[in-house]
């Protein structure tokens, strides 16, 4: 039962943190319909630079909106630099490769300073509320964990009210949904996309620094969260905000579940190839389904031939 | 006032307009005319700088707009209603004025009331539906959406390209009342539309586009005598001598 | 006589293509460098170097094929590479022959990427990026799974050398390098790279010459990952000891670098990637500690300053000085030839060189056909036919469903109810690859991005199915092979005369004006041979002249026995064109016949004049709508004069 306890909230804090991550994936992908894959690194730095603040001698609420505003700063600066020239020359095949090659190239970049910056010391970042628990039976659940799945849910909340209730929110789902028709309204677009890429900087900066407490900030949390966080905004679908967060969770859970009744050598292994199914399944059975039902139409029409 | 002179483009290496010449002023209504393919989609989206124009010049309000890019067309004042009315598909009817008013918010939250208020006194319609999503609205419906939205701006010129598509007659009907009653109020109209009796029960003046050129500019009694000469134009043969309008 | 001996005869010799494969030469002249090489008596690390570099370019001419060539975002590369290298290193640990072990550990990246390749063929996009980058990322996980055997995380060493001395594994690896480079840029520069490069320009295009784009998609990511295995094979040996650090992330992102920086659209561009992600290490110290910063900046900086790479780069600015002026000018271009020619005898469409006859003869027969987009008809219950021979129009005003039938015959849009036929052949659950077999080809109205194709080349993928079966064999530039492609060749000069561009054969599509690029679609069904030619608004964007060429084009094929379906906006051009219009509006026909019928037809008047235009039409304009009124208030409206049915002469 215990042990259930523990597996469960570890899962849900990996969870959170792979949601809000492919959130943030999910932002940009609805703002320009592509994928920032410096997304990992970018909240490798931001965890970061909260934990040296900090470190620093710095207050928790300056650090995380120093924090914050650093990684909306690394969205915005990739988006302009990167993506948006690219993509604006027009959504064929080799934009979208330069565009993803590019964004590709950012992550090397930055994951290399970061590499040289701190190297592989594992900063200690700064916990809310401290490092107390609470008992459950013989589990424990630390404050750490409960900041992390609470912080992220109210993320979610704050998210969701953002595009659904907010006028910025509102220009953004309307840029998503057709730009040249927005534009015509006197919106402008270009300012909307890069709103919407700081804006992922920020969650993800966020999901740094809730996570991060838990087991520290090191340099090779951004390629394992860069992977995993795509990965649930691929396997939620693409484009669609709610089907993120319960991706992300599912990756948490099984991630934790294989390590803990299988084996914790490779948990990557299974997890991939459950991805690899969850990303291949859908589009097998649609082939099978498809050709089944040309054969049904095809006996019906007389002569028709094979 | 709008004045296009010598307006060429297209796009990329196709061109599409080769020298086009309008005139429009507040309280008049255009009407362009011409077979498909003879560009008039494409100067409208040329006007309203969706596609940037590879020469010549637009004036608006004494103001070269030529080249900007849509926000700062629709700032200054010139609102295009696109063809296929362009729904922003996800959103409902209040989110998409909302979307239009846009600019108007920015001005003052008075003006985007009142504009809000008059959109839905000229379609009332659209009130019923406010939390309606614009993708589950009829084909009228959506037509009287988009005019709606691009009024929530205040423009002081409107251009509508094809409004009557795919709709029904009575309809259509109901959208060119609202139009003209616009116009009377006071607003310029550029219009683009197939169907010569409505384009003769709103226009007072109609420029015939033939393979990106203006061919002919009439006045709206000019042009009721020259039925034979429409109909040969889209069944017949075309003017072999395609020359520009003379100043 | 065939197609081709009868127009000769007519028209004289048409200029004759370049011979097939210029690039032999360079290969041969590459191989005997490569010979003389190990002879020459460099340091182990020198030669050590060089085998390395050639490991490499085989790898990236086989990344280059998938990523460059047919446009795909695979990123299994680095996987089958380290495939290869432990398979191989195993084998040969455990006392097999190189060459044996060689060819098991290619055999087995070729039937696995066979595997994966039925879970990656239905995604696109991002879903294919990483569902195939998948597998780099579990690679080393595999290695340490079979720890016993791969030597785990630390490695696997005393890795045996094929031969006694490493001059002589140098020689052999050369030859084998120069071999299969060889044999790809066979491959890449023939008509399966012409194929597999329509692929990633635009799939429906291939479709509609009769590709099945599943399957040269599969075949395409085979090749690559045989290469990735055959590289995995030759490095192993080369230092003796491998280990998962040569196979991971790293090792795909410099293979990225080298396909970007060198050239990802053939093999040249693979060499030169190679020497570059193998030199450039070793020329900046301290480049291990650096390496993805640096290769990151690169390719960050190659992207914006040169995306087509080193090669490619320099491949345009050798076409733009070869070509200057810049656009095709009027002096290289003649006039349409007109097949029809007074004395010559009659000619029929190129025909395989067997001559046989395809499939069924027969009228294309659209009978209830309706499509519905949710649960709207675009097109509803329409029914018409082409006869063998026969020109029609079928116009419309905007959204009549034109477009739609248009695709419903075909083949990219599948009808709710309703069939179409050829002959007695049904076609409504044929792919359009399958019609294209049977006869039905197809122009699109988007833009296509061939930019850097050549006129001829664009011309030539519509030679698809005549290859049929032969192209594998292009990979060792066989006379079966390269005969049927000087064939091929000729073919579409003679087509490209046709349309009046022959002069023009070398140029690459970017520079020819909008209407000679339509003409070179044209041109493209054309040499499919086909029956029946599906026109998709031919004459939109085009000025007057274009349209007259245009015009003069297909007025020239009328005496070919060719069929034809024009969609178009143009009423003038399709009524002087064609013998038999059918007019649609809101899903429906509701007129056929010819031109002067339509046309007199109030319902077609209606339809593209609105109400009570006929009337106003027939009317000396007395009774005509005052403006400003409402229609509603219209005079009532007077009979249509009988004889009031004016079209063109």
């Amino acid at each position: 039962m215990s042990a259930a306890i523990g597996i469960i909230a570890t899962a849900l804090v990996l969870g959170s943190a792979y949601a809000l991550v492919g959130l943030g994936y999910n932002l940009c992908f609805v703002a320009l319909r592509t994928i920032n894959f410096a997304q990992g690194q970018m909240y490798m730095v931001a965890a970061f630079v909260y934990a040296e603040l900090f470190a620093h001698g710095y207050h928790i609420v300056p650090a995380v909106l120093i924090a914050c505003a650093i990684g909306a700063a690394m969205g915005l600066v990739i988006e302009r630099g990167i993506i948006s020239p690219v993509m604006n020359r027009g959504f064929t095949h080799g934009n979208l490769q330069a565009s993803v090659l590019g964004t590709v190239a950012a992550s090397i970049v930055i994951q290399e300073i970061a590499n040289r910056l701190w190297g592989s010391t594992i900063l200690p970042a700064p916990a809310f509320f401290g490092s107390g628990f609470v008992r459950i039976g013989t589990a424990v659940i630390t404050y750490g964990q409960m900041t992390a799945v609470g912080g992220a849910i109210v993320l979610y909340i704050l998210l969701w009210l953002l595009t659904r209730k907010t006028t910025v929110g509102l220009y953004l789902r309307a840029t998503a949904a057709n730009p040249v028709v927005t534009s015509l309204q006197g919106v402008n677009n270009r300012l909307v996309v890069s709103f919407a890429f700081s804006l992922a900087g920020v969650i993800t900066a966020m999901a740094g620094i809730l996570v991060s407490p838990l087991n520290g900030v090191s340099t090779s949390t951004g390629i394992e969260l860069a992977t995993y966080g795509m990965l649930a905004a691929l396997v939620g679908g693409l484009g669609r905000m709610s089907g993120v967060i319960p991706a992300g969770y599912a990756m948490g859970f099984v991630e934790i579940l294989v390590s803990y009744y299988w084996t914790s050598q490779y948990p990557d292994l299974v997890l991939y190839v459950v991805i690899f199914v969850t990303l291949v399944g859908p589009s097998l059975i649609k082939g099978v389904r498809d050709s089944q039902s040309v054969k049904r139409a095809r006996r019906q029409v007389p002569n028709a031939g094979s | 006032m709008l004045e296009v002179r010598d307006l060429t483009s297209g796009y990329g290496a196709v061109r599409v307009l080769a020298g086009v010449r309008l005139d429009c002023r507040v309280g008049q209504c255009v009407s362009v005319v011409g077979a498909n393919g003879a560009g008039k989609s494409t100067l409208l989206k040329t006007i309203a700088g969706i596609l940037k124009p590879t020469s010549g010049t637009i004036t608006w309000k004494d103001a070269k707009i030529g080249g900007l890019p849509p926000q700062k067309v629709a700032a200054a004042g010139l609102s295009l209603v696109p063809e296929g009315r362009g729904m922003l598909e996800p959103l409902t009817v209040l989110e998409n004025l909302e979307v239009g008013g846009h600019l108007a918010k920015k001005r003052s939250k008075a003006e985007y009331a009142g504009n809000l208020q008059k959109v839905f006194d000229l379609f009332p319609v659209l009130s019923d539906r406010k939390a309606q999503v614009s993708r589950s609205l009829s084909g009228g419906e959506q037509q009287m959406l988009a005019i709606g939205r691009a009024l929530m701006r205040s423009p002081e010129m409107l251009m509508l390209d094809e409004p009557s598509l795919g709709l029904a007659p009575a309809v259509a009907d109901r959208i060119y009342d609202a139009i003209r009653e616009l116009r009377d109020r006071g607003m310029g109209v550029v219009l683009v539309e197939p169907s010569p009796e409505r384009v003769v029960a709103i226009a007072s003046r109609v420029m015939v586009l033939a393979q990106g050129r203006v061919v002919r500019d009439m006045s709206i009694e000019e042009f009721q005598q020259s039925h034979e000469e429409f109909f040969s134009m889209y069944f017949g043969d075309l003017p072999s001598e395609v020359s520009t309008v003379t100043p | 006589m065939t197609w081709i001996e009868r127009w000769r005869s007519a028209n004289g010799r048409a200029p004759l293509p370049k011979s097939v494969g210029r690039g032999h030469a360079v290969f041969l002249l590459l191989l005997v460098i490569c010979v003389l090489i190990p002879a020459m008596g460099m340091s182990s690390f020198n030669q050590e170097t060089i085998a390395w570099i050639a490991a490499d370019a085989i790898m990236l001419a086989g990344f280059n094929v998938i990523f460059g060539v047919t446009g795909q975002m695979v990123f299994s590369h680095s996987f089958f590479f380290g495939v290869g290298a432990y398979m191989t290193a195993i084998l040969a640990i455990h006392g097999w022959p190189f060459g044996l072990a060689a060819l098991v550990s290619v055999a087995t990246c070729v039937i696995s990427s066979w595997v994966f390749s039925s879970g990656l063929v239905n995604l696109s996009g991002f879903y294919l990026a990483i569902a195939s980058f998948v597998l780099p990322l579990v690679f080393d996980d595999l290695v340490q799974l079979t720890g016993s055997v791969s030597g785990g995380a630390d490695g696997l060493g005393g890795i045996p050398l094929p031969f006694n001395s490493f001059s002589d594994f140098l020689l052999m690896t050369l030859v084998i390098t120069v071999c299969a480079l060889w044999v790809a840029h066979n491959i890449v520069t023939g008509a399966i790279g012409r194929t597999w490069r329509t692929l990633g320009i635009n799939e429906q295009v291939a479709e509609s010459v009769g590709v099945n784009v599943a399957r040269q998609k599969l075949w395409a990511f085979l090749l690559s990952s045989g290469f990735a295995g055959l590289a995995g094979a030759l490095f192993a040996p080369i230092f003796g000891f491998i280990s998962p650090d040569s196979f991971d992330l790293n090792a795909m992102l410099s293979i990225l670098v080298g396909a970007v920086v060198g050239g990802a659209l053939g093999i040249p561009g693979a060499v030169v990637g190679a020497l570059l992600i193998v030199e450039v290490p070793q020329l900046l110290s301290g480049f291990s500690t650096n390496s993805a910063l640096i290769y990151g900046a690169i390719l960050l900086v190659a992207l914006r300053l040169i995306p087509k790479g080193v090669v490619g780069t320099v491949q345009d600015l050798y076409y733009r000085w070869a070509t200057l002026p810049r656009t095709v000018r009027n002096e290289s271009r003649q006039s349409p030839v007109d097949a029809s020619a007074a004395n010559a005898p009659p000619v029929s469409l190129p025909q395989s060189e067997a001559g046989e006859q395809r499939g069924p003869t027969g009228p294309i027969r659209v009978e209830g056909v309706t499509v519905r987009y949710s649960g709207v008809a675009a097109a509803s219950d329409v029914t018409f036919d082409v006869q063998p021979g026969e020109f029609v129009g079928l116009i419309g005003p905007n959204g009549a469903g034109k477009s739609t039938l248009f695709n419903a015959i075909s083949g990219f849009v599948r009808p709710s109810s309703g069939q179409v036929w050829l002959g007695d052949q049904c076609l409504t659950f044929m792919k359009p690859s399958d019609r294209s077999g049977l006869g039905i080809a197809r122009t699109f109205q988007e833009k296509q991005d061939f930019g850097d194709l050549t006129a001829l080349e664009s011309v030539l993928i519509g030679s698809y199915l005549t290859f049929r079966g032969r192209s594998v064999f292009s990979a060792l530039a066989l006379p079966r092979y390269t005969s049927r492609e000087r064939a091929a060749r000729q073919e579409a000069l003679q087509v490209l005369s046709l349309v009046g561009l022959a002069g023009a054969a070398d140029r690459r599509v970017s520079d020819f004006p909008y209407g000679d690029q339509k003409l070179l679609q044209i041109a493209r069904t054309l040499v499919t041979s086909p029956r029946y030619l599906l026109l998709d608004e031919p004459t939109a964007g085009l000025n007057p002249a274009e349209i007259d060429k245009a015009g003069q084009v297909l007025g020239g094929l009328r005496d070919m026995g060719l069929g034809m379906l024009l969609v178009e906006h143009n009423v003038p051009f399709v009524t002087g064109i064609c013998s038999r219009i059918i007019v649609m509006d809101h899903g429906s026909v509701i007129a056929a016949g010819t031109g002067s019928e339509i046309l007199a037809s109030p319902a077609v008047q209606e339809a593209y004049l609105g109400r009570q235009s006929a009337e106003l039409n027939g009317g000396a304009g007395a009774e005509a709508v005052q403006p400003g009124e409402p229609p509603g208030q219209a005079p009532a409206p007077k009979p249509v004069p009988a004889d009031r049915g004016r079209g063109p002469q």
